[in-house]
């Protein structure tokens, strides 16, 4: 089942015919010249049509080739390669259909005929055609195969392109996208089929038939192209004409077409006839478009992302890389492409990668973070994923590998670790209980002090609300503070008493606060929160308290005691009062007892001086005791409203003298004036003395006169005025000489109340007495 | 000086004219004074009583033309209340002493059928023109 090939034939001729060349000398000589000859042209011929020759030899399993085998393989040993290293470059789509072919040419059953692919070691697939025949040997048995191997590669595309222009061109005409024409040039007339009319979006028959009439149907950019592209052309003496461009369909729609025609000729090459076919090709030339902008859109993701992609394939070589390579190694794209891992990133990035790759090789999706010193790049935190490309045999053909720089990430985290230790570690030392909470109110932190006081050990906390610690009796409020601070995003400020888990009755008083975090949009994103003990605070706040209530108590009994003793003070000065008063009385009395006295023992004598003497006195007396009596019933038992004592005191006195008040008044003119004791009764002796003089020696022999007593205030004085108009008073007595016991008391009482008397003796008698205020 | 003395009605036999008057003052001196004062203005003095129980006692039993009352006793009833009594239950006119008028006491006296006041101290003639008044009124109110 193995070919050879033939380069060698000359030297292997048919032993029976070696035996006759020998025996005809000369003449066979001249036609081996001629064989020769003709050989050399045959190979001068397939060397000029590409044409490699082959033989196999079946006894020796040797193969032999044309010199120009490279051509046809792209190696330069393809001449010497042997069966294994040929069927290596075989496309393994190939395999079954050429051993096949092989068997059946072995067999008998006819001559060896195989189109088939080989593989270039660039990767470059060409198309062979091999033909070649068996030769046997007398008994039938195969001996040699031999034959030629033609590149058939452009025939195959230009069949492959036919085959799909021809499926188009059904699947067109099919779906009533595509129309024919012809053109007249000596008429100048155009001919449409319905077909064609139905791509213009025209009714049959409704073309015109111009030329003109075809050119307005075009776009009008792609005219003028359509216009010179024809008239070259014709020009050339091309046999056919091919192009695109876009029509404006009656509907108003623009599309896409692709024409074709071919040249009818005359003898002089003159263009008799032209006759063409148009096909849509929007929806084509749509897919395409889209095609390349989805192309373009994946080139430019695939190279704007900030990560590595590549492909390498089984051999670790690399065979596609973006543009991200540029940026991280500061190289060209093109000095990773073909190369190996190792050679591209360097050994020490190789070591790091290597069993990842070997992973990825074997079939694994592999992912995986590391650190990395690539050779060109400094060290870099990757994150990379390695996910196999496999084909349908299950085979791994290569690696799609993305890699993503995560340095600045793991530099954030792990200065997030570290500024979260710093946290923990401040937390810790602090006297506060600190804790922090999620949006959803749940305690996710807690420093050691929490532990330290309540006793409660962090594995107990996973499981455990951290309420069980708050006396019971603050529970409800606390929660119900705190669920409407976590609902209101307000401050949440709570006092309450945290106890010991393990001694329940070691409550001590906290204040708890908490605040919300936020984040830069405003967005509660985190509660802190401290318990602070306040327990001293609140003791102090008790004995405060305490102590408040027992001064209000003090001052209650203080109080009650003033009231008690002020009570006592009133009624003693209550009874102290009535006292005075009774001795006011008491003195009274006692002095109308005298005067009744003096009045009993007067009745007895009949010299009338003496018993005028008496009755002065007895007057006397009981001007003494009307003051008392004021006294008494005034209101300050100290002083006497002396305006009122002055008009019944006078009043008594007329009577005394026997003068009818009714007929007689006195004209008393008094000030409301209140005077102390020490004055009152001086100064109603003095009024006494003085009103007696008037009445008893003014009006002497006569009808009884005017009598005005008259008392006021002139600045600090006070000044009393007793005047009548009766006699003066004699020019012969100076009153203060007088041997009247009368006036000589005046003279005495003005002196002792600090006063001063002036007499006036116009019209009557005039007496004022002037005596300072205080007293 | 609560004592009080009862003259026998034939102590002073004398002119049918002679009034028969009851002083009351509980000062024993000044009600002596007063009894001299009056048997020298010819009036003969039946009695005199210190208080107010004293006075209706002794004016119920000798029955007086005019009682002389002082408004300041002691004890329980004043004089305002003994002369009310006396007045109503023995139609006896009663004239009152008072050695000073405030104006509570002169309202209380002048609610009283006007028998008349006098003010202490006063002269014999003031004592006698007001019980003459009062007396003539009693005996013949038309």
């Amino acid at each position: 089942m193995h070919l050879n090939e033939d380069s060698a034939s000359i030297r292997t001729p048919d032993k029976q015919e070696t035996a006759s060349i020998s025996s005809r000398d000369k003449r066979n000589l001249i036609l081996l010249e001629e064989l020769r000859q003709t050989k050399e042209r045959l190979e001068l011929a397939q060397i000029a049509a590409d044409v490699v020759s082959w033989e196999w030899d079946l006894v020796n399993n040797a193969v032999y080739r044309s010199a120009n085998s490279p051509k046809l393989y792209g190696c330069p040993d393809a001449a010497t390669m042997d069966y294994a290293a040929w069927w290596r470059t075989i496309h393994p789509d190939d395999h079954y259909i050429l051993r096949d072919e092989v068997q059946a040419c072995l067999a008998g059953r006819r001559e060896f005929y195989a189109e088939f692919r080989v593989i270039w070691p660039d990767g470059t697939i060409r198309w062979l055609l091999g033909k070649g025949k068996v030769y046997k040997d007398t008994s039938g048995v195969p001996w040699k195969m031999s034959g030629v191997n033609i590149d058939i590669t452009e025939k195959k595309q230009a069949i492959e392109s036919l085959q799909a222009s021809e499926a188009r061109l059904r699947l067109a005409l099919a779906t009533g996208k595509m129309g024919e024409w012809s053109f007249d040039p000596r008429s100048k007339r155009v001919y449409w089929s319905r077909e064609q009319e139905g791509v213009f979006g025209l009714r049959p028959g409704e073309f015109e038939g111009t030329i003109a009439a075809f050119l307005k149907r075009l776009h009008p950019e792609d005219v003028e192209g359509v216009r010179s592209r024809f008239e070259s052309a014709i020009a050339s003496e091309s046999p056919t004409y091919e192009s695109q461009y876009r029509i404006l369909r009656s509907d108003g729609e623009i599309r896409w077409v692709a024409s074709r025609a071919a040249f009818e000729r005359g003898a002089e090459r003159q263009v008799l006839k032209v006759v063409g076919v148009i096909v849509d090709i929007t929806d084509l030339k749509n897919t395409e478009e889209s095609l390349q902008r989805s192309e373009e859109q994946l080139r430019m993701i695939t190279n704007s992302l900030p990560v590595l992609m590549s492909y390498v394939d089984s051999g670790e070589t690399y065979r596609f890389n973006n543009a991200t390579y540029e940026d991280w190694f500061h190289r060209p794209r093109s000095f990773f492409v073909g190369k190996h891992i190792r050679e591209a990133l360097g050994d020490e990035a190789y070591e790091v990668l290597r069993p990842y790759l070997r992973r990825a090789l074997a079939g694994e999706n592999v992912s995986f973070e590391s650190e990395v010193s690539y050779r060109d790049s400094k060290k870099r935190f990757v994150r990379a994923n390695y996910i196999p490309d496999v084909d349908e045999l299950k085979r791994v053909c290569g690696i799609f590998v993305l890699v993503t720089d995560i340095s600045i990430q793991k530099q954030i985290e792990a200065s997030l670790r570290e500024s979260e230790i710093r946290f923990r570690t401040l937390a810790d030392s602090m006297p506060q209980i600190v804790w922090s909470a999620g949006t959803d109110g749940r305690i996710d932190y807690l420093n050691q002090r929490f532990f330290d006081y309540t006793g409660a050990k962090r594995a107990d906390f996973e499981s455990i609300e951290w309420t069980r610690w708050i006396h019971p009796e603050d529970l409800g409020s606390v929660q119900r503070a705190w669920a409407d601070a976590v609902q209101n995003h307000g401050v949440f400020e709570k006092e309450m008493r945290i106890g010991n888990v393990r001694h329940r009755s070691d409550y001590r008083w906290f204040l708890a606060r908490a605040v919300p975090v936020r984040d830069s949009d405003g967005r509660v994103v985190k509660w802190f929160g401290t318990w602070t003990e306040i327990q001293h605070q609140k003791q102090v706040e008790g004995d405060l308290r305490e102590a408040r209530e027992r001064l209000s108590l003090s001052h209650e009994v203080l109080e009650a005691e003033v009231a008690r003793r002020t009570e006592e003070l009133r009624s003693a000065l209550k009874e102290k009062e009535v006292l005075i008063k009774e001795v006011h009385h008491r003195v009274k009395n006692n002095l109308n007892v005298v005067s009744s006295l003096l009045g009993l023992q007067s009745s007895a004598i009949e010299d009338p001086s003496a018993k005028d003497a008496f009755r002065e006195s007895q007057n006397r007396i009981e001007s003494i005791a009307l003051i008392h009596e004021s006294l008494y019933r005034s209101k300050d038992l100290s002083r006497v409203d002396f305006s009122e004592y002055l008009r019944s005191f006078i009043r008594a006195l007329f009577h005394s003298y026997g003068v009818d008040w009714e007929r007689h008044p006195a004209d008393i003119q008094i000030e409301r004036v209140e005077v102390s004791v020490d004055v009152a009764i001086p100064c109603s002796l003095i009024v006494n003395e003085l009103v007696s003089n008037a009445l008893k020696h003014a009006f002497r022999g006569r009808e009884i006169g005017k009598i005005s007593v008259r008392l006021g205030s002139v600045g600090g004085q006070h000044v009393l005025t007793v005047e009548d108009d009766g006699v003066s008073f004699p020019e012969s007595i100076d009153f203060d000489n007088s041997p009247s016991l009368g006036l000589q008391l005046v003279t005495t009482l003005t002196k002792q109340i600090d006063g001063v008397l002036r007499l006036y003796r116009e019209g009557g008698t005039k007496f004022v007495l002037q005596f300072p205020r205080s007293k | 000086m609560s004592s009080s003395h009862n003259f026998p009605e034939t102590c002073s036999p004398g002119l049918p004219q002679q009034a028969r008057l009851l002083v009351v003052e509980d000062e024993g001196i000044v009600a002596m004074h007063m009894e001299s004062r009056l048997a020298s203005l010819g009036y003969r003095v039946i009695g005199l009583a210190a208080t107010g129980e004293q006075a209706i006692e002794v004016a119920s039993q000798h029955r007086p033309d005019l009682v002389l009352m002082d408004i300041g006793l002691r004890g329980e009833m004043d004089g305002v209340t003994a002369a009310t009594w006396i007045t109503e239950n023995l139609g006896v006119p009663v004239v009152f002493l008072t050695a000073y008028s405030d104006g509570e006491t002169l309202a209380r006296v002048q609610s009283l059928p006007p028998y008349g006041y006098v003010l202490k101290p006063c002269r014999n003639e003031t004592l006698q023109s007001v019980i003459e008044r009062a007396l003539s009124r009693y005996r013949s109110p038309f």
